[in-house]
């Protein structure tokens, strides 16, 4: 190529296909960065934190943070750098627990029902039709209150609503592993519908799962928070971040460390939950197919 | 043509009736017996017998759903424990607050999300891109009450410059009552700057409502666009002269938007939890208050009444799209 | 002779590589006012990326670069703005691609997309009349109940029309056609080249035929290029170059055209296909050639015999076969 011609007509500077692959990494690396930091502290919530969560000392009630109480004290005197600790430890089970029971039903229906036949797909297609016809988080609300209103009850009711998405996600992609060869090979062979569950569907939708559960996972964390800062999940004196940051409404303007360490925490949980997510979609699936609702 | 339509309505009205026999379900889960609720603490044995009676209580469950469906068609929800009125009145007199709310965010979320997302999709790679959507994270990741108390702190606590509670500065009267919107009432009375405080006062709690969903939204526009940019007629838009700008909204944007609207009838679930949240933060009196009183009060009639006439109004939209694409898609008038 | 399109030292190359991968390199292309010209060649030779190139719609990662002239309709492109090339697409020099299934904007009617293009020219009323004598240029019977449809209720022959009309609207110089009847069959094939061929007769369009199949190039090409990994390797009349082809790549290619073989005969064998990037200084075709020799490591020029012009040959190569020595090939 000549090198005294000028390009006359440049195309548009080109990012090139290695910086976009490290964009994807780099949202998947801050993600599981934090998420595993906030799990860690979490997980050793007792070691890091030399107050019980529940200890009441009316004498220092709602003190600043200081060298004895990182992060304050709430109207009670409890020291809330350990509440947030034990509270993470909540949201984050809550957050597992609400994908987990979505998942695994909702992946489980939505794998089965293609395989077991017309008919059994066709019930379930109109049984999603029905579930995603209602409004998810309104609902589990209300379910939530009719079981009574503490956090395993909103974690079931949560679970449960999320069930059609998964189903309706995983069903679509069994479709497509349904019209492989291998499918029909195996039927041939005299495959039973077990069989053809565990060896077929399964090894292929079991990457996409992974994914669609872990974008998922910070849906699940927000919506357990949100429930509980409408005083549906965790009661008192249970330390949760949604309903400790509810409870330091009141002393939002003088006492302003009351909501800061909770809140602080969850969003930043939320967010490496939502990067981890994301980063993993744009990674498997750039063109963004299972757009589909979050 | 008319038969897809007559097609749909039956599919609308299968689905209605299937939501109906949940919320049917969901409003006979009630912990304790409804009628002792009703009768209240001191009433006596026969007094609950008669609200048993009255009620239907001790039919058997087919007949029970056969009296909620035709109170429901009369729009009877249920009376309130805490009010004692029926929750249909308790709904219509907070609702027109709800609606306001609901109806800014909705414009907000809208607009800035799909804005957002075709700009990012155009200039897809480039550092805009990467800020959106940057962005995007944030705004789908903060919970909503966190926002709404930030929002509160800063710029009311601290800057004073909006707002933070309530419909309307204190010492001004509500306009006469025309839609219940206070917004579009001042502005029909002929009260511009009222109007205008109205508007303030909606401001914050409008903008934390939105902020999600605009985070949503924006994102599934970003995808949509890019898909609809990969296809073939998009390169011969672009072969034929035409400008980019113009490629991107009388052709990209047309072929995504039934997917984005698909999605903006979904967000309204969203919409109306986030309503609840929302309102409590900015004591806005809307349906979210009244439903917070009544889970504080175990007002469950109420609750449930909420629960259905929420899930009614949220099918019906969306069915009511689902109607609309018949008429949008020309390739589905056919089918 | 003034040339409705003319290219020297045409050449694209990737951005970003290093050294940068040519993937066209110093291209020629004189094209007459209603002249049919073929460029020929096996998949992944550079057509299409050439024809993007004088579209100014090079995908991201590709430049292209000017060494000599590039002048289209008289207007010397090479010192043009992006903005003003995007004003010449359509207007100057248009393009119809391979696939029309999904060419067209499905969720607007075949009239508004018409309109678009229209609007500059004509008012309200006369883009109607303009439409539909369009489509009946085109060779479409029923015009009005097209310019009614939705592209999802045409079949791909008359997608394909509607396409050749729509890239016509703005009565442009030069016509780019890349391998317009691939995706269609037979029969609308026959129809396609004979409309192309048709439009520049009546319109002095000068179409730039882009296909890898000969028979097309046969059937309405006055001159073929024959092309191979972003070189043009051979030049001239149609005629010329499909009796007497010189460049020992044009002879592999049409020995492959089976029809002409007698019954039972062996079947050609060409060497494997090599994908490469090429040297900078060799002949492209050095790995494929049964002559090449160590003269062959410096890129050939190209030899140009018999009358400049438009009936002038040129071959790049350093060993051409003889004229008139190849067997005549059948052009019915």
């Amino acid at each position: 190529m000549a090198a005294h011609t000028q390009p006359l007509w440049p195309s548009r500077r080109q990012r090139g296909r290695r910086s976009y692959w490290l964009t994807a990494n780099s949202e998947v690396t801050i993600g599981t960065l934090v998420v595993a930091g906030i799990a860690l502290l979490a997980v050793l919530a007792p070691l890091l934190s030399s107050f019980h969560p529940d200890t009441i000392d009316l004498t220092s009630r709602l003190s600043p943070p200081g060298a004895r109480h990182w992060a304050g004290t709430d109207e009670l005197g409890r020291d809330i750098w350990s509440r947030t600790l034990f509270g993470t430890r909540l949201s984050l089970l809550m957050g597992a627990g609400i994908s987990s029971i979505g998942c695994a039903v909702g992946s489980l229906l939505g794998a089965a029902a293609p395989v077991l036949g017309r008919w059994w797909d066709e019930i379930l297609m109109r049984a999603i039709d029905v579930l995603m016809a209602l409004p998810t988080m309104v609902v589990a609300m209300a379910l939530t209150v009719a079981l009574g209103p503490n956090l395993l009850n909103a974690m079931f009711a949560l679970g449960v609503l999320s069930i059609p998405h998964f189903a309706r996600i995983v069903r679509a992609q069994t479709l497509a592993v349904v019209q492989q060869e291998h499918y029909s090979a195996s039927i041939l062979m005299g495959g039973g519908k077990w069989h053809l569950l565990i060896n077929n569907v399964l090894p292929n939708i079991i990457g996409s799962v992974s994914v669609l559960f872990s974008m998922h996972l910070g849906t699940s964390v927000l919506a357990a928070s949100a429930v509980s800062f409408i005083g549906l999940g965790a009661q008192p004196p249970t330390a949760e971040l949604g309903a400790m940051i509810n409870a330091g409404r009141a002393y939002l303007l003088d006492q302003w460390w009351y909501v800061v360490a909770p809140g602080v925490v969850l969003t930043s949980l939320v967010c490496g939950c939502n990067l981890l997510g994301d980063g993993l979609r744009e990674f498997f699936d750039p063109r963004a197919q299972t757009f589909g609702v979050a | 043509m008319r038969l897809v339509i007559l097609a749909r309505l039956g599919y609308v009205l299968a689905v209605l009736v299937a939501v109906s026999f949940i919320t049917f379900c969901l409003s006979r889960m009630i912990p304790g017996d409804p009628a002792a609720m009703i009768a209240g603490p001191r009433a006596t044995t026969q007094e609950i017998a008669a609200i048993q009676l009255r009620l239907g209580l001790n039919r058997p469950w087919p007949a029970q759903y056969g009296l909620y469906l035709r109170d429901l068609m009369r729009g009877d929800l249920g009376s309130s424990i805490v009010t004692g009125r029926p929750v249909l009145d308790d709904l219509r007199t907070y609702a027109p607050a709800t609606f306001e709310l609901m109806g800014i965010a909705f414009i907000l979320s809208t607009m800035l999300g799909v804005v957002g997302g075709v700009a990012a999709a155009a200039t897809n790679r480039s550092w805009i891109d990467r800020t959106i959507r940057g962005v995007v994270i944030l705004a789908i990741s903060v919970p909503p009450f966190i926002v709404g108390l930030g929002l509160l702190t800063v710029l009311y606590g601290t800057l004073g410059l909006l707002p933070g509670a309530g419909r309307l500065s204190t010492g001004i009267e509500p306009p006469p009552h025309v839609t219940g919107l206070y917004i579009v009432d001042f502005l029909i009375a002929g009260r511009p700057i009222l109007a205008i405080d109205a508007l303030s006062h909606v401001a914050l709690p409008a903008i934390t409502l939105a902020l999600m969903s605009m985070g949503k939204v924006l994102r599934l526009t970003r995808a949509a666009m890019l898909e609809s940019l990969s296809q073939d007629y998009i390169r011969t838009a672009r072969a034929l002269g035409t400008s980019e700008i113009r490629t991107l909204i009388r052709h990209a944007l047309p072929n995504a938007a039934l997917t984005i609207v698909t999605f903006l009838g979904l967000e309204l679930g969203s919409l109306i939890f986030g309503s609840v949240i929302v309102e409590s933060i900015f004591s806005w009196p809307g349906t979210g208050t009244y439903i917070l009183n009544s889970i504080m009060n175990l007002d469950f009639p109420a609750i449930m009444a909420f629960a259905t006439a929420s899930s009614i109004v949220y099918c019906i939209v969306n069915l009511l799209i689902d109607l609309l694409y018949v008429v949008i898609d020309p390739r589905l008038r056919r089918s | 002779m003034t040339f409705v399109l003319e290219v020297s030292g045409l050449s694209v190359a990737t951005d970003n590589a290093d050294p940068p991968n040519c993937v066209v390199k110093d291209l020629d292309l004189e094209v007459s006012p209603g002249e049919v010209v073929g460029i020929v060649g096996e998949s992944g030779s550079g057509k299409s990326i050439t024809a993007l190139a004088l579209l100014d719609l090079l995908p991201r990662g590709l430049t292209a670069h000017v060494a000599r002239r590039l002048v289209i309709h008289g207007i010397d492109v090479a010192t043009l703005s992006h903005g003003e090339r995007r004003r010449l697409r359509g207007a100057v020099i248009s393009v119809v691609f391979q696939e029309p299934a999904a060419a067209l904007n499905p969720v607007r009617s075949i009239r508004a997309q018409f309109s678009e293009l229209l609007t500059s020219e004509f008012g309200a009323a006369a883009r109607y009349s303009a439409s539909i004598s369009l489509l009946e240029a085109v060779g479409l019977s029923d015009p009005r109940r097209v310019l009614a449809s939705y592209p999802f209720e045409l079949s791909g022959g008359m997608k394909q029309r509607v396409l050749i009309a729509m890239a016509l609207a703005k009565r442009p110089a030069v016509l780019l056609a890349d391998e317009p009847t691939t995706a269609l069959d037979v029969l609308a094939r026959a129809e396609i080249l004979r409309l192309l061929s048709d439009v520049a007769r009546t319109r002095g369009v000068g179409v730039v035929l882009i296909t890898h199949d000969i028979g097309s190039i046969r059937a309405i090409c006055s001159r073929v290029y024959v092309m191979y990994k972003g070189r043009i390797l051979e030049a001239g009349p149609t005629q010329a170059v499909l009796r007497g082809p010189r460049h020992p790549y044009t002879r592999a290619l049409l020995n492959c055209i089976l029809g002409d073989r007698p019954p039972k005969s062996r079947l050609p064998a060409v060497p494997m296909a090599d994908d490469s990037p090429t040297d900078e200084h060799g002949c492209v075709y050095v790995s494929r050639c049964a002559k090449a020799t160590r003269a062959c490591a410096v890129s050939p020029t190209i030899d140009v015999q018999g009358p400049t012009g438009s009936a002038s040959r040129k071959v790049a190569c350093w060993h051409p076969e003889p004229s008139a020595v190849h067997a005549p090939v059948d052009l019915r």
